[in-house]
């Protein structure tokens, strides 16, 4: 018998077990690459800097059991109303309290839209995203309203709309180059803490960068993009896409985004086509490495008469 | 939620070792069903080039959670008659019609207003080879949750499908059980982009990812943290809940998860919301 460590003589192999539990027979399998991952050194390492930046960074306020949970490339931290993560592939956090949904018109954000930037300026500084990398900022502002039908006449009567939550949104650019994909958008409580957090804000390699750069010289020079019928070109612009935040992938690529709109106007959707100076599509950036098997079927049976 | 854990253990032999390492994790019981429909084809009328993928993405985070997939039609496969009520062809239709799911997106063109007024409708345009017409006006057409239908969440990532101009002639009507329904406002200047993204990010708000501290969110505000991206100027989120009371309205645009599992309204209520990009 060879010692143990020693890859020889007496390896059986690997056999897997499912014990215990059932489930629904039709659901599908699960996706391999959202798994939980075993504990070690640099996980524990990873969710400490977790909590820190949670706690210390963003100052949030974990009330009761505080859970941390690490699974494939995210680590989070979270309480029954409160949870953040963030990505350890990527410059990408997320956190939403429970508390900022509802319909308690008093917990919303009562500081001036100026405040609402300021804070989340410092958010963002706080979490190392570059401020040269800005390309706008706005407040975005939620609005409601309520109707019913009147029951003898069938008309509808409305109430006024009355304003909703704000939103801070920033949005992303490299040296004049839009990240179309990246984005920051956040809303406070009405005791000014954050209320909800997507901060995806991905490194962008040079090469990247490079070619993008590449892209806007063919396009000074002339660059036609392809005709799509039923449509005409309303912009090109060269920019940069990538994966999206909730994900385990994190793919980044150059690309000329060029916007068709409908020659028949009443027809919605402008269509989209991100491109290379070859005119073909750059890849689509993935959200998962390995997506959810589906079995989908191909053909749809017409109804026999 | 009652949650079912499924442990999976691996017994690994290793020279005289014998090791017993597991993981767990855990789907919800009693999960979803949920459909999508996608048109990128439309027969060279304006094709579209990401609604499949984007809807392929918002399955995703449903069957990672456990939800199990009724339908998943495109392009032709999709049919207009799979969303309207009435017709030998309706909505009930075994292989996919929409109100067979609990949750149902569809990705692909609806029609814009220069600008939309009340009255003027609100659409859902497919390309399919059988179901015709591919036009069906929703005010009129639409009836969700009714009729031994089950869907409670419609979301329809188009363009222009829920003005807010309209939002109180077309959408009443349409809840027949169904409690919310997310979409656009837009006109022929200002309108959705064939987002990439946008669908899948719903989805992950819709659901979250629990494992790693991503909490799901209600609807209404999954929506109008995701339904903004890739869109022009002036377009604007809206979701909508149906309610038997005004507060029961307002408690489910604000509260309602897919998972809450809360009994069908009536339609004697809507209360809406939205935001748009400015």
């Amino acid at each position: 018998m060879k010692p143990y460590g020693k890859f020889t003589g007496c390896w059986l192999g690997l056999v897997l077990l499912s014990l215990g539990g059932t489930f629904d027979r039709s659901t599908p399998a699960r996706s391999a690459a959202l798994e939980p991952s075993e504990g070690n050194q640099e996980k524990t390492e990873a969710q400490e800097a977790t909590m820190r930046m949670a706690r210390e960074t963003l100052h949030l306020k974990f009330e009761g059991e505080v859970k941390p949970a690490q699974a494939a490339n995210f680590s989070g931290i979270g309480s029954e109303n409160l949870k953040f993560t963030r990505r350890l592939d990527s410059r990408t956090f997320i956190s939403y309290n429970r508390r900022f949904s509802g319909a308690d018109k008093s917990n919303l954000y009562r500081g001036e839209n100026e405040d609402l930037l300021e804070k989340t300026r410092g958010v963002l500084s706080a979490l190392g995203i570059p401020v040269a990398e800005v390309a706008s900022e706005k407040v975005l502002l939620e609005s409601t309203q309520v109707g019913h039908r009147d029951m003898n006449s069938g008309r509808v009567i409305s109430e006024e709309a009355e304003k909703g939550k704000r939103y801070a949104l920033v949005t992303r650019q490299i040296n004049g180059l839009p990240v179309f994909s990246s984005r920051a958008l956040i809303g406070l409580t009405g005791e000014g803490e954050i209320g909800f957090l997507e901060v995806h804000w991905p490194l962008v390699p040079a090469k990247v960068i490079e070619d993008a750069r590449q892209f806007e010289r063919i396009v000074r020079e002339g660059w036609h993009p392809p005709e799509r019928p039923g449509a005409d070109v309303e912009s090109i612009t060269v920019g940069i896409i990538h994966s999206p935040a909730v994900g385990t992938a994190m793919d980044v690529y150059p690309t000329i985004r060029v916007i068709y709109a409908p020659k028949d106007k009443r027809i919605g959707m402008k269509a989209v086509l991100d491109l290379n100076p070859e005119g073909n599509p750059v890849p689509v950036p993935r959200t998962f490495l390995e997506p959810p098997r589906e079995d989908l079927k191909l053909q749809r049976a017409t109804p026999q008469p | 939620m009652q949650r079912i854990t499924i442990v999976n253990c691996a017994v690994i032999l290793f020279g005289g070792l014998t090791s017993l390492f597991c993981s767990s994790f855990s789907v919800r019981a009693n999960s979803l069903v949920v459909s999508t429909g996608a048109v990128n084809n439309y027969n060279g009328n304006n094709d579209l080039t990401n609604r499949i993928n984007t809807a392929a993405g918002f399955r995703s985070w449903f069957l990672i959670d456990g939800s199990t997939l009724f339908s998943a039609w495109t392009d032709g496969n999709l049919w207009g008659s799979d969303f309207r009520d009435q017709g030998s062809l309706n909505d009930l239709e075994p292989s996919g019609g929409s109100d067979r799911a609990q949750v149902y997106l569809f990705a692909g063109h609806g029609l814009c207003e220069n600008p939309p007024t009340p009255g003027a409708g609100d659409f859902v345009l497919v390309n399919g080879n059988f179901g015709k017409p591919d036009l069906t006006r929703v005010g009129t057409s639409s009836v969700w949750g009714n009729d031994g239908g089950r869907l409670q969440f419609m979301f329809l990532d188009a363009s222009c499908p829920m003005d807010l101009a309209e939002i109180t002639t077309e959408w009443f009507s349409p809840f027949g059980g169904l409690h919310m329904a997310t979409g656009h406002s837009g006109d022929q200047n200002h309108d959705s982009l064939d987002s990439l993204n946008r669908s899948d990010v719903f989805g992950s708000y819709l659901i979250g990812y629990a494992p790693a501290q991503i909490s799901a969110m209600p609807v209404g505000d999954a929506w109008m943290a995701s339904g903004l991206m890739d869109v022009q100027s002036g377009v604007c989120a809206v979701a909508a809940a149906a309610g038997d009371t005004r507060d029961d309205a307002i408690n489910r645009r604000e509260n309602e998860f897919v998972t809450s599992n809360w009994p069908n309204p009536s339609n004697n209520w809507l209360a809406w919301k939205w935001i748009c990009l400015n």
